[in-house]
């Protein structure tokens, strides 16, 4: 039985909200689960009392969590080196790119290479060298170490994206304001990367989380209680002998804000960002 | 203009030399050497290699990097992409629905497994409390310790957090195919089934490869997921090469062999990436 | 390409997180400072915070009457778990601590590997404290011709035991044998309640602890009276086949153990999921602290036994000055002032049974006379080291830290490994970390 255009395309789209809804009760259920324990006092979260919702909902778990634990300090500390680090490697990458997509000059491709092979090296392979490097100049405990450090996954990760932007954008434009007696520099600023914002909301967006997430780098770079992020502080919950559950789904759930806040700010960018080099790429 | 390309091109080179090319070859030249911690190290040259080879668990643990990167992977693109077909159909409310499937990347992978560590857990996990309250299950299960569960229950946690990078970019890719495509392709007859396979993916294939490249390398490089939920347990069925490498480094000092170990995983990638990017940077030169 | 143009409110929002971008780097900059402390003390918590806060004040009270400014003296606390991966690190570029606990793994490798300082003097000052100071641990701390860890605690493994549990399934009291405590486990077990809290994860102290409490009841050992390997044993195999049949066929063991960190078994039993564990007193200190309704059905014990015995584990930790340390005086003097008695004791009490005594004499507090501490102070007498007859040596310490022995245990009981085979394959793990670091095998 042959269907016809529309009522096919109604059957997709039932079929669609039925698969949207496992997609979201898939997504939202451990979160599910870090709310509602964050929610919970200690008898509650263990014991057989176990519940799948908090019988008497409190908290006291983010009393403990600001009021006894360093957790605002980590907290600072993260956001502080998640934005320089997007500061920073958002111009180095604008630098970048820009220059392996309009400039011709001899071994940009073995360049551009590179660079995605620099994105390949695992930071468990290069925690040890790096932590000599980063004390020889001096960072050792310091956030701008971390923000230094973070720049190595981050740059080439952000140049190999605004690649795809930047080829996206038709040449012409520049050409013509060369014309008008424009620098190289000042096409950048002035017609690149005013067209590609939505691109650099992407990519900052991207940097931001990858360096809000890092893991391992933070943990060898930093031991001062000052300087400790957000990863490196809260598994400090964990290995204490004692219970931590609720304090620890406390600090996730507060963690887990920023980027959050950050992808607000950046939606409307962030789907027509990633249109704009997607044609391309 | 060669000047200019260097000037702009500087920043990028310099930091990467510093904090990634210098240290690589650092850890490179440690992978020749017998070397502790905080001691001078002793050339051996592929001894640390050799003592891989021989470990009967080593081709375990590299099984399991190649099987946890390629189904995690694999995964991550099949739901990807299904999310993005579905939220790119009009529907009310998408732009909630879009928020939604996205909060797992907003979610540090270190803290997403802290999640799922508890909600894994054998007495008291939100999968055992609600697998046993529904009655599919007497008492709970040890997901992260029971052999046939224990792989999967880790790629489930790294499929969670890792999939709205796939859904984005491949949503941005379907809104931006043109619509003039679809058009003609109606008018020559063209079902939704056909337009998809003879449009949208041909379209999406440059999206395809760079989501693919970019997550296969931090998936198969990055040790949290694993070093977080099980640390390898049971008995090395969920370790992965990153990670042994870092416990090996870490616990035993051996600098020497943890690099070489990390090494190992470099030419498959290299190879992977070319393999992947070959049609990609062709078309670039075009 | 689709162009789009943005509304003023979403240029003016991008740039006002911009902005924030922008400044936020500004808001946190420090100076780079390299080391500008002149005593940098690591702290490893104690699963207590009381004890914890009382050694920053003991410290902090050694910096004042040292005439150190508060900028001066630098503890950075380092939890357990993280000591390896920080120390890996801090030892490569040259920028240990002054003075850091170590447990005997850590002394064993940092001490042969001559990053330690000879504490030979302080540790003598101790011996001529009244009473003087439990010397089992010294032959341990010896390396290149001297001692390189003060001994600052003993922590003592003792069964904690839901005696209400057992009493419930007909018995007073733990059996004495592993026979006898299989057959009460099984009735004590209900799913999801379990009998046996045996820490079987990848982590270096409990899990050891664990199996060699049931190894040395049958006569088995990791090394001989001469340091060499000597795991494969009749005894040996005996008890991982024990061990085998107690997690696969008795089902006595929570199957979760295998992925269990540090402290899985101490909230297990502080959850009320199992009815034995095995562990340093911190759990019952914490039951203490917690008000936990467990705590009148504690009660501390040794573990059950067997043909060879009936035997507890212990280890020793010390305090360690690092060679690195510039001032080498004034690293001394900070483990010189923890270890004064009256310091020490005051120490060893908030922590709550953490840690047994080192000072023999400290036994005569009445805080040690509380009922439950009667079995503790059994447990610690029939105590036996992990590596009995011989002394951990770098070799060991290894086969430890990268928990090879475990890594067998685990082989065993989800692969299907023969008992035999896998006690077989480990000493042969051992063998060739032993022969690779030139050890006697």
């Amino acid at each position: 039985m042959a269907l016809t255009q529309s009522a096919s395309r109604r059957v997709a789209h039932g079929i669609g909200g039925v698969i949207l809804l496992v997609l979201i009760v898939w997504t939202l259920a451990p979160l599910y689960w870090m709310l509602v324990t964050s929610l919970k006092d200690k008898s509650e979260i263990y014991g057989a009392a176990a519940t799948l919702w908090p019988a008497e909902p409190t908290l006291e778990n983010y009393r403990v969590l600001f009021a006894d634990t360093n957790f605002l300090i980590y907290f600072r500390n993260s956001l502080i080196v998640a934005s320089a680090t997007t500061f920073f490697s958002l111009i180095i990458a604008a630098l970048g790119a820009y220059a392996l997509t309009r400039l011709r000059f001899p071994g940009r491709r073995f360049v551009a290479r590179a660079l995605i092979y620099t994105y390949l090296m695992p930071s468990s392979l290069l925690f040890i060298p790096l932590l000599i490097i980063i004390r020889s100049i001096g960072l050792q405990n310091t956030l701008e170490g971390l923000v230094f450090s973070y720049l190595g996954f981050t740059v080439p990760f952000c140049t190999w994206l605004l690649m795809g932007y930047f080829m996206s954008i038709p040449i012409e434009l520049e050409e013509s304001a060369m014309i008008d007696g424009c620098t190289r520099l000042g096409v950048l600023l002035r017609i690149v990367v005013p067209l590609t914002v939505p691109a650099l909301a992407v990519v900052a967006f991207f940097s931001f989380t990858l360096s809000w997430n890092e893991f391992i780098y933070a943990s060898v770079l930093v031991t001062d209680v000052d300087v400790r992020t957000i990863p490196t502080g809260i598994p400090s919950f964990v290995v204490g002998d004692v219970f931590f559950w609720g304090p620890m789904m406390a600090s996730t759930v507060i963690s887990a804000v920023p980027p959050l806040v950050v992808y607000f700010v950046f939606q409307r960018f962030l789907i027509t960002g990633l249109t704009l080099g997607a044609v391309k790429g | 203009m060669r000047t200019l390309a260097a000037l702009f091109l500087l920043p990028a080179v310099v930091v990467l030399t510093c904090v990634v090319l210098y240290p690589f070859a650092y850890a490179l030249v440690l992978s020749f050497q017998d070397k502790t911690a905080g001691l001078p190290g002793r050339f051996i040259g592929l001894g640390n290699y050799a003592e891989l080879l021989a470990d009967p668990d080593f081709l375990l643990i590299f099984g399991n990097t190649v099987w946890y990167t390629g189904i995690a992977v694999g995964i991550k693109f099949v739901i990807g992409l299904t999310s993005a077909v579905v939220l790119n159909q009009p529907r009310r409310f998408n732009n909630i629905y879009r928020t939604i499937l996205f909060i797992p990347w907003a979610v540090p992978t270190l803290i997403a497994s802290l999640v799922w560590l508890w909600v894994y857990n054998e007495f008291n996990g939100l999968l055992n409390l609600a697998l046993v309250r529904m009655g599919l299950l007497k008492y709970g299960i040890a997901w992260l310790a029971e052999p046939e569960w224990a792989m999967r229950a880790v790629i489930a946690v790294a499929v969670w957090n890792g999939t709205p990078f796939y859904t984005m970019h491949f949503l941005a890719g379907l809104q931006a195919i043109p619509k003039e495509l679809y058009e003609a392709a109606a008018t020559d007859g063209a079902g939704d089934y056909r337009k998809f396979w003879h449009i949208t993916i041909p379209t999406m294939i440059p999206i395809f490869t760079i989501t693919l490249m970019l997550s296969t390398v931090f998936t198969s490089t990055s040790i949290v997921v694993v070093n977080i939920l099980t640390n390898g347990a049971p008995a090395n069925l969920t370790q992965i090469l990153p990670n042994a490498s870092f416990n090996i480094t870490t616990s035993a000092g051996r600098m020497g062999l943890g690099s070489a170990i990390n090494m190992v995983l470099f030419p498959f990638l290299v190879v992977f990436i070319i393999l992947l990017t070959r049609r990609l940077l062709r078309k670039d030169e075009a | 390409m689709s162009q789009k143009t943005y509304s003023r409110r979403g240029v003016g929002r991008l740039g006002i997180a911009t902005a924030v971008g922008l400044s936020a780097p500004f808001l946190g900059v420090r100076t780079a400072r390299a080391r500008d402390a002149k005593l940098v003390f690591w702290l490893q918590p104690n699963f207590n915070k009381v004890a914890d806060d009382l050694l920053v004040a003991q410290a902090m009270d050694y910096a004042r009457s040292k005439g150190l400014s508060k900028s001066d003296m630098q503890i950075e606390t380092v939890p357990g778990g993280e000591v390896a991966k920080r120390m890996a690190a801090a030892l490569e570029v040259g920028s240990p601590p002054d003075v850091t606990r170590a447990n005997e793994q850590d002394l064993t490798k940092w001490g042969s590997d001559g990053h330690l300082s000879d504490v030979t003097a302080i540790v003598n000052e101790m011996k001529a404290q009244k009473g003087g100071i439990n010397e089992g641990s010294l032959p341990g701390a010896t390396y290149h011709g001297g001692i390189r860890g003060v001994p600052m605690g003993i922590a003592a493994n003792a069964a904690h035991v839901r005696a209400d549990k057992f009493r419930e399934a007909g018995y007073d009291g733990l059996p004495p044998t592993w026979e006898g405590f299989i057959e009460a486990a099984q009735k004590i077990t209900k799913p999801p309640f379990y009998a046996y809290g045996m820490a079987l994860g990848l982590t270096p102290s409990d899990s050891l602890g664990d199996v060699m409490s049931v190894v040395s009841a049958y006569g088995g050992s990791l090394i001989d009276a001469h340091n060499k390997p000597a795991l494969l044993s009749d005894g040996t195999i005996v008890a991982f086949k024990l061990i085998n049949d107690m997690y696969n066929k008795y089902k006595i063991i929570p199957r979760g153990t295998l992925s269990w960190d540090n402290a899985g078994n101490n909230k297990a039993y502080q959850s009320g999921q199992v009815a034995y564990v095995l562990n340093p007193t911190s759990i019952y200190s914490s039951l203490i602290t917690d008000k936990s309704p467990f705590l009148d059905d504690t009660i501390l014990e040794r573990p059950p036994g067997g043909p060879a015995g009936r035997f507890s584990t212990a280890s020793t930790d010390s305090y360690s000055v690092f060679k690195a340390a510039p001032n080498q005086e004034l690293a001394m003097g900070l483990v010189r002032h923890f270890m004064l008695p009256e310091n020490y004791n005051r120490f060893i009490v908030l922590a709550g049974g953490r840690y047994l005594p080192i000072y023999p004499a400290l036994l005569a507090d009445p805080f040690w006379d509380k009922p439950a501490f009667q079995g503790l102070k059994t447990a610690a007498k029939t105590a036996l080291s992990s590596y009995a007859p011989g002394l951990l040596t770098p070799a060991l310490a290894e086969i430890i830290n990268r928990n090879l022995i475990i890594q067998e245990v685990q082989n065993m009981l989800v692969k299907g490994k023969e008992p035999a085979r896998a006690v077989a394959d480990a000493q042969n793990t051992m063998i060739e970390v032993y022969k690779r670091l030139g050890e006697p095998t």
